[in-house]
């Protein structure tokens, strides 16, 4: 075929040469015109600038005749083209040429028309695929025709040509025509022109056709909805979708960011709107969500707490090898009670010592701490009460006969529990005692105070509820059979922890014993009651969550991972429970699942002698007090920054 | 029964038990105020909805006329998607063009049930995807400039437990 000099001077691959073969002027609109329901099919003469080759020309008309190519052009010439996708030959010139050469072929009246058959098929009408070539007698293969360029001279011309890709703006102006015709057609003969355009693809083109109408049933929802509903999708993604969201586009990450969907997660999980001045952002942000700034940090800092690196502890040295006995943590500050006589006030961000506490002339045994005010108790049978800020001892209150064993403080009222046997209600503004509680037969271990009523725990195994105002005692809680070391008091519901094992759950109001919780082998030695959730740490080494209004256990600490020693004091918030023990780890654990989660503090002396005595938490730090009683581990304060910026 | 005429926005006139008709609090309100009566041959016109999505909510509401009302939406309880009935599921096996209209006409006519099931559908659509999953899922173009686009993953990062 001359067709092949098209790629004479083309050095390209065989594949090409095919591609040029159908890039010639009219054959593209031929193919696609194959689908079309009225074509004539015309050989034309050759026109002025071409040579002796038949070109098989076709025209469009608008009713439903059909007109086959004249014999002479054989079947063979038909098939010939393989490859009928358009190249690149939208341009100018090409389009007049063949504009020009059918007109040519009809003015010079050398078109020679067969009409195969006339069909009388109206738009109304349904006309099936099938009908339609069997009618015609056609197979639908034949309706392709054969075209071949041939001029040697115009090699240079396509050869520019095929760079140029036909497009939107620059159609061939065929196919405007064609297109023209398909928008006149019913809807039936819409669906059949494409049923039978499919049907002439390639499966590269009908690969084409499906990513052209793949998106035409895509919605980008979150876009397109309305605001509100979109906000209203968008409620449904938990955080993590919500950040791939805002990952995806503009408009999504403008709607991903929206403060109040960020507010309902944060009311969902339980998390406060942290102040402004604790989310530190910089400049280039785009979030402008405070709320969602609250649940990243709050969720940075929840992984540091669980999975991060633990970063190194600063270390706070002090009372030599003498035990820490008492622990608070408020603001910055913590304080730590001796007994070798002292307390220390620390600050948490330097880790210096602030001021040493001077004055007991015993060990102090208990402490409490409230703003700038730190009260402390003694086995030299005081208590004393200090500004932090400055380190004065404000008051000595003086009336116990015996060790001040504990305390708790309520506004500006404390309420001591001494070996003595008696309770003492004391101003610590003006260092008076208000009150003196006489009733238990043995030492009281623990009090509690709501500023109203008190409840102590002695070693006579009784509890006591006590009015504060009346100076009376409302309730004997009997039921115990050994020493009452613990209490937890929620204006409701008392709770006492004894040598006995058992943990007893008491109505404050009638004085009556609603559980007795069961399952711990030892002492209880520290508890902490919220929301009726109460953990317990015990020297059986395990640690207990409960729900003490049906006395379930929920969940014992234990397993592989648990400690090996008494635990010797507890911390939980809505996630976490933080343990520390005599082996010297301090451990975290879900609370929830109960599951171990990590080691916070493994001393290497644990086991040998190193202990952690007290620990105190906040949301982002840790203090725990560690030391030993054989001189393995100095005595010391670790505290441990789980802190996050939002970056 | 009591039946009531709807016309969807292409002229279509559907007829449809009133208590069926009533999951929409849109056409109740509009029945209430009109004061229609049984034997009325008042048409409701629906100028939002057209007659395949129509045909569509009276199919859904045929079939939820007998439900419980929804519950209303409580603050600071978790939301889930995990809740969609498997009769739902299959009604809601729908192109992307139809579950967009299907929002737009329940958020019209108000049904709250069928307002919920289907964004659930569409939240299930993105949940658990990468961004650019996502942008393949629903057809979305990538507007954000290299540098945005970094920017933007870096705030987002999500610490995962394991």
């Amino acid at each position: 075929m001359e067709g092949d000099q098209l790629d004479f001077e083309d050095p390209s691959s065989s594949l090409e040469k095919t591609d040029s073969t159908s890039q010639s002027p009219t054959m593209c609109p031929v193919v696609l015109e194959v689908a079309e329901q009225e074509l004539i099919i015309e050989e034309s003469a050759p026109t002025t600038d071409s040579d002796e080759i038949g070109i098989a020309n076709i025209e469009i008309n608008n009713v439903f005749s059909l007109h086959l190519v004249d014999e002479t052009c054989t079947d063979q010439d038909l098939y010939s083209d393989e490859s009928p996708l358009p190249g690149g030959w939208v341009n100018d010139e090409w389009t007049d040429a063949s504009c020009e050469h059918e007109d040519a072929s009809s003015v010079n009246g050398v078109v020679r028309k067969r009409k195969i058959s006339n069909s009388t098929l109206t738009s109304e009408d349904f006309p099936s695929k099938k009908q339609y070539y069997d009618q015609n007698n056609l197979t639908h293969e034949r309706l392709i025709p054969k075209l071949v360029e041939n001029e040697l001279d115009k090699v240079d011309k396509i050869k520019i040509r095929r760079s140029c890709i036909p497009s939107k703006d620059n159609p061939p102006e065929e196919m405007m025509e064609w297109l023209k015709t398909f928008t006149k057609w019913s809807n039936a003969e819409r669906m059949l022109a494409i049923d039978m355009l499919v049907d002439e693809c390639e499966p590269t083109q009908v690969r084409h056709m499906l990513q052209l109408i793949e998106p035409q049933f895509q919605r980008d929802f979150i876009s397109l909805l309305p605001k509100e509903l979109a906000l209203y999708v968008l409620s449904y993604l938990e955080p993590k979708d919500l950040l791939k969201a805002a990952q995806t586009c503009r408009s999504w990450m403008f709607l991903s960011e929206d403060n109040l969907l960020w507010r309902e997660k944060c009311l969902n999980a339980g998390i406060p709107l942290m102040e402004q001045s604790t989310i530190k952002c910089s400049k280039n942000h785009y979030s402008t969500s405070p709320w969602k700034a609250s649940y990243m940090r709050h969720h940075a800092i929840e992984m540091n707490w669980r999975v991060k690196p633990i970063r190194m502890p600063i270390i706070l040295k002090g009372h030599d090898d003498h035990v820490i006995t008492c622990l608070q943590f408020c603001g910055n500050q913590v304080v730590s009670g001796s007994d070798d006589n002292t307390l220390k006030v620390w600050s948490v961000i330097t880790g210096k010592c602030l001021r040493t506490l001077v004055g007991h002339t015993g060990g102090v045994w208990s402490s409490q701490m409230a703003d700038n005010v730190i009260i402390s108790g003694s086995t030299d049978r005081t208590l004393k009460v200090w500004n932090s800020e400055t380190g004065q001892c404000t008051h000595t209150l003086y009336g116990h006969t015996s060790t001040v064993r504990c305390m708790h403080l309520h506004e500006n009222k404390v309420v001591s529990g001494s070996r003595d046997a008696s309770l003492r209600l004391w101003d610590i503004r003006t260092g008076q005692c208000l009150s003196i509680f006489l009733g238990h037969q043995a030492a009281v271990r623990c009090v509690q105070y709501d500023g109203r009523l008190i409840v102590s725990g002695a070693y006579d195994y009784l509890v006591k509820v006590w009015d504060a105002e009346s100076e009376t005692c409302l309730h004997t809680l009997s039921g115990h059979t050994n020493r009452v070391y613990s209490l937890q008091f929620d204006s409701t519901h008392v709770v006492s922890g004894s040598l006995d094992t058992s943990i007893r759950v008491w109505d404050v109001e009638t004085g009556t014993c609603k559980h007795t919780l069961m399952g711990h082998q030892s002492l209880t030695s520290g508890m902490e009651l919220r929301d009726n959730i109460l953990v317990s740490g015990n020297a059986d080494s395990t640690v207990k969550v409960w729900d003490i209004l049906t006395g379930q256990c929920l969940q014992t600490l234990s397993g592989p991972n648990k400690h090996n020693s008494a635990v010797t004091c507890l911390q939980f918030n809505t996630r976490f429970v933080i343990t520390s023990s005599d082996d010297g780890t301090v451990k975290l654990w879900d609370v929830k699942t109960g599951d171990f989660i990590r080691n916070l503090i493994a001393l290497e002396s644990g086991g040998s002698g190193g202990v952690v005595w007290r620990i105190r938490a906040n949301e982002t730090k840790l203090v725990c007090a560690v030391g030993s009683r054989n001189g393995t581990e100095e005595t010391k304060l670790f505290v441990l920054d789980f802190d996050a910026d939002y970056k | 029964m009591p039946m009531i005429k709807l016309q969807s926005s292409d002229g279509e006139v559907f007829q449809v038990d009133f208590e069926i008709a009533k999951a929409s609090v849109t056409i109740k309100t509009m029945v209430e105020d009109l004061g229609l009566e049984e034997e009325d041959e008042e048409i409701v016109p629906l100028p939002n909805v057209n007659a395949g999505i129509l045909k569509k909510v009276i199919q859904w509401a045929t079939y939820h006329k007998d439900d419980p009302p929804p519950p209303e939406d409580d603050e600071g309880r978790e939301k889930r998607t995990d809740d969609i009935s498997s009769w739902d599921a299959d009604f809601l096996k729908v192109d992307q063009g139809t579950l967009f209209e299907l929002i737009l006409a329940a958020n019209y006519l108000d049904i709250k049930g069928l307002l919920d099931v289907t964004c659930k559908t569409v939240a299930n659509m993105i949940k658990g995807k990468t961004p650019e999953e996502i942008r393949k899922t629903f057809n979305i173009k990538n507007d954000f400039t290299a540098a945005e686009e970094d920017q933007v993953r870096k705030e987002n990062e999500w610490c995962e437990e394991k």
